[in-house]
């Protein structure tokens, strides 16, 4: 039997969230944190509330504390995170619990939009495409692949303290994505909206962001780029 | 405009203007698919309304999860509140070390008397104290600094980083408390 | 773009380079006092030292750097805690309050340096 321990948390009765203990019967099974979730909902409490989508770490839906490590649920098998035979289920940190494990994000996607991830091109864009060599495709790399679950961010404490004023790791990673991006001309105006004490440079290479990123990237190196661009631009 | 791939956001702009600098038989065909293009006015989030957004304010009663003992940390944070620590200590610690300077200059009786008055216990201790903070303090900014050369920011070089200067740390405080007592 | 009207030089960047020199200075001027207390030390070497021109100057140096450095490092510190969004409506009081205050021992520490070295 697994001691699975659940954040508990409804905006229309509680005050506060609780933790509710459950022991569940994976039959012996290597599941995932996700089907563990699935199976209390299904058999125990139909009432536990948690984002899912795709169910194979491709969605980003649900990036949860699990056993004090941000993951994603659905590709965290419990022999990765589970120790004495317990699991310990919190929401994300750092963000307002709307009920249960699911957290309000509206922050988090705010300053993802922020630094305007989207391609910025003033000139006609072509009939088909704009061209890239491989080299300059190949340094996009490590940096597009990322599909905004939160883990990083919200791992950050440079992000706990300031999540209005720090961009976060999700956030600078996809900064340096259209900074890296060959078909992007707006670098200068980029880089100007981030040399200020709090966008960038809160980040004191504490990395959180690249122990717990489901996807393996590195959003630490990514914001060492964007500092020595920044150097760069200034010298 | 954003990439269409993040449903979050798909919703959220879905009332924007297309695209306008497709010609209007390419953008479908075109534009679409390949998920960026140019708006001569991006979605505009600065500071005010980005505050007005999520600012906490007194009514929102949500709780937040952040209850620190939860949380399991990489050794590299715990590097990183050291540093933080051990540098507030400093602030702290350099009135000491600038009176220590004062007395030992000011006249040979006062240095003297500042001799005599290290050589008791307590004071050894908080000299063994300081000195130990600062060789932390240094060697993690100099962790920093070759963090800031593109050295060791994987999570390998990272915990192979911390755990050097944690190492180095410690014999610099045994050699400290060797040299003191 | 976020602005910030204490932090010591206005922009992230050179508050970040100002941060990294600075340690390189005050790492050169610790290893160098570490090294004059390596074995015993007697008041007219010490004294003599600290009579010659090049380390009055690498003394104020020195001060100056742990100002700058203390100042971003303190300011940094202050503004994740002591913020709003930490202690409620007080926080930014509570912040200018230590703001103030740790600049002003900064300056302290600045003008102190200067009597004992250069008086």
């Amino acid at each position: 039997m697994l001691q699975v321990s659940l954040y508990r948390y409804n905006p229309e009765s509680d005050d506060a969230p609780h933790m509710q203990e459950f022991s569940v019967d994976t039959g012996g099974k290597d599941l995932m944190v996700l089907d563990v979730l699935e199976l209390i909902k299904a058999d125990y409490d139909g009432s536990v509330t948690y984002r899912r989508s795709c169910r194979e770490g491709v969605c980003g839906s649900d990036g949860l504390n699990i056993n004090g490590k941000n993951g994603l649920a659905c590709i965290t098998p419990l022999s990765e995170t589970v120790k004495g035979g317990k699991l310990v289920i919190r929401p994300l940190p750092g963000l307002p619990v709307i009920r249960d494990l699911v957290v309000d994000m509206s922050l988090f996607y705010a300053q993802y939009e922020k630094v305007q991830p989207y391609l910025q091109n003033p000139s006609p864009a072509p009939a088909i495409e704009r061209l890239q060599s491989p080299e300059e495709r190949a340094q996009l790399d490590g940096l597009y692949e990322c599909i905004l679950c939160a883990c990083c961010s919200t791992s950050c404490p440079s992000f706990w303290w300031n999540p209005d004023r720090f961009i976060g790791p999700a956030g600078l990673l996809q900064a340096y994505r259209f900074l890296a991006d060959s078909r992007d001309t707006a670098t200068e105006a980029r880089l100007s909206k981030l040399d200020d004490p709090f966008s960038v440079f809160r980040c004191h290479g504490i990395q959180n962001c690249v122990n717990v990123c489901p996807k393996g990237l590195n959003p630490t190196k990514a914001i060492g780029h964007i500092r020595t661009m920044l150097l760069n631009r200034a010298t | 405009m954003l990439t269409a791939g993040h449903v979050n956001f798909g919703v959220l702009f879905l009332d924007r203007q297309p695209p306008t600098n497709c010609n209007q038989l390419s953008a479908h065909l075109y534009c679409a698919p390949m998920r960026f293009w140019h708006t001569p006015n991006p979605p505009a989030v600065n500071e005010t309304n980005l505050r007005a957004i999520v600012r906490p304010t007194s009514k929102d009663t949500r709780p937040v999860n952040l209850d620190l003992g939860t949380i399991q940390l990489p050794v590299t944070a715990y590097a990183s509140i050291a540093h933080r620590v051990t540098g507030v200590l400093m602030f702290f610690a350099s009135f000491l070390l600038l009176w220590a300077l004062d007395r030992s200059l000011a006249s040979e009786a006062s240095f003297e008397a500042l001799g005599a008055l290290l050589s008791s216990p307590v004071a050894k201790f908080l000299m063994w104290g300081i000195a130990s903070a600062l060789t932390y303090h240094a060697l993690a900014g100099v962790k920093h600094l070759v963090m800031d050369a593109g050295i060791g920011e994987t999570m390998r070089g990272g915990v192979l980083g911390a755990r050097l200067v944690f190492v180095a740390a410690l014999i610099a405080a045994i050699s400290w408390g060797v040299a003191i007592w | 773009m976020v602005t910030s009207v204490t932090s010591f030089s206005r922009t992230g960047l050179s508050d970040w380079l100002i941060q990294r020199v600075t340690s390189i200075i005050l790492l050169a001027y610790f290893l160098l006092i570490a090294y004059q207390l390596m074995g015993s030390v007697d008041y007219t070497s010490w004294a003599r030292l600290f009579e010659q021109t090049w380390m009055k100057v690498f003394t104020l140096l020195a001060a100056l750097s742990l100002a700058a450095h203390s100042w971003i490092g303190l300011w940094s510190v202050f503004t994740d805690y002591l913020t709003e969004r930490m202690l409620g409506p007080k926080g930014n009081v509570i912040r200018l309050v230590c703001q103030l205050g740790a600049s002003l021992a900064l300056v302290g520490y600045v003008i102190w340096v200067v009597v004992i070295v250069w008086s």
